[in-house]
């Protein structure tokens, strides 16, 4: 493919820096104008990339090169969820049970309902495991893809993309499940879309939100807890 | 934000709220980047001995310092909040790099579409039960 931008200029970290920071710049005042959850910042961002890579014949090499330089941070990003976790003990404590079991009956849901609709639909051992932590924030889910050996992309995407679908079916969800409390449709939120979740628990009401962005981590912290018995699991069954 | 009461006898003017910005960002910025520096540096020498991500054992360290009251979570008031609010720009190289994963196909797509809407729709269904089960035992 021919290179309309000088493979020395590309290939320069700054380019992909640049070009991220841009894309992220753009999507996020996008997703804050709009408020829509088709239009989250990671996704769209993504989007401008991927075309902006194919209209100038750029190799993804290149753009790594700028790329790996923002994906060092990644262990900073899981390090600094200790301020929000300790912000919000007082809540956990108080209700320890509800977001124990709650997080618990949703990890054990995600697991089992991603194997075995994923064996039905026939996806391949190297999907299945990338979808695996598809419910969990993405810090998280970017160290539990590690310990799966999954492709990092595709549990970035599939996170993202579980996010956005948790905001547009909950009305249908909390209906058909009878789900009243505002504890139990925040933590709900929070445990199967993460903070895209969180993001519409905010809008619901407090409560909503305190209990949803507890989930976040809390749900998190339980499906790598139980990232032993899923590679175990997954020995067995792929 | 705190507001000075007017018999201060600080040389801002009355009424000027006190923010990171007016006490210096650049020193909250040193201490915090020094903090999560530091933080860093020795989760990675623990990891050599650990079977433990870097990542988790900062949060761990992290969580340790504010739970033994070493640092309070008012010591990390522009950094650490201002990380949190953008996390979702260190994640999109990860998902740039999809170019690099083979042999996924459009017939895959749909199949995971199927299958995240699928799977969210119960996670979030059974989750939302079972609290409201819990939480209605605990009040009655």
């Amino acid at each position: 493919m021919n290179q309309l931008l000088p493979p020395a200029l590309s290939s320069n970290p700054l380019f992909g820096l640049v070009l991220t920071l841009t894309c992220y710049g753009i999507s996020r005042m996008l997703y804050l104008r709009t408020g829509q959850p088709l239009l989250n910042p990671i996704f769209v961002s993504l989007l401008i990339i991927l075309g902006v890579l194919q209209f100038l014949g750029i190799p993804v090499e290149h753009y790594m090169a700028g790329g790996s330089i923002i994906s060092a941070f990644l262990p900073v990003t899981v390090m600094i969820l200790a301020l929000p976790l300790y912000k919000q003990l007082p809540v956990l404590v108080k209700y320890r049970w509800a977001v124990l079991g709650g997080a618990g009956a949703g990890v054990l849901t995600s697991l089992v309902s991603v194997t075995v609709l994923a064996k039905l639909l026939g996806l391949s051992p190297d999907l299945i495991r990338a979808l695996i932590p598809k419910s969990i924030t993405t810090p998280l889910g970017v160290e539990m893809a590690g310990f799966l050996e999954a492709s990092r992309s595709l549990t970035v995407i599939s996170i993202v993309a579980t996010g956005i679908i948790g905001v547009l079916v909950y009305p249908l969800v909390f209906r058909l499940f009878r789900i009243s409390h505002p504890a139990a449709r925040g933590l709900a939120l929070g445990t199967a879309s993460h903070a895209v979740g969180t993001s519409k628990a905010l809008e619901l009401g407090h409560q909503e939100g305190a209990m949803s962005s507890l989930a976040i981590i809390v749900t998190g912290l339980v499906t790598l807890g139980m990232t032993p018995l899923v590679i175990l699991l997954l020995g067995i069954i792929l | 934000m705190i507001y000075p009461d007017k018999g201060s006898t600080t040389k801002q003017s009355p009424g000027k709220p006190i923010s990171p910005m007016n006490k210096g960002l650049l020193i909250y910025l040193v201490q915090e980047g020094s903090w999560i520096g530091g933080i860093y540096g020795i989760s990675f020498l623990l990891t050599r001995f650990l079977p433990i991500p870097l990542g988790l054992l900062g949060m761990g360290i992290f969580a340790g310092l504010f739970l033994t009251g070493v640092r309070k979570a008012g010591n990390f008031p522009v950094l650490v909040p201002f990380a949190l609010a953008h996390m979702a720009f260190f994640f999109i190289p990860p998902a740039v790099a999809i170019l690099e994963v083979q042999g996924i196909t459009l017939g895959d797509g749909v199949k995971i579409l199927i299958l995240l809407v699928v799977s969210n729709i119960l996670v979030m269904g059974v989750t939302g039960m079972v609290v409201q089960r819990i939480l209605k035992g605990m009040e009655s």
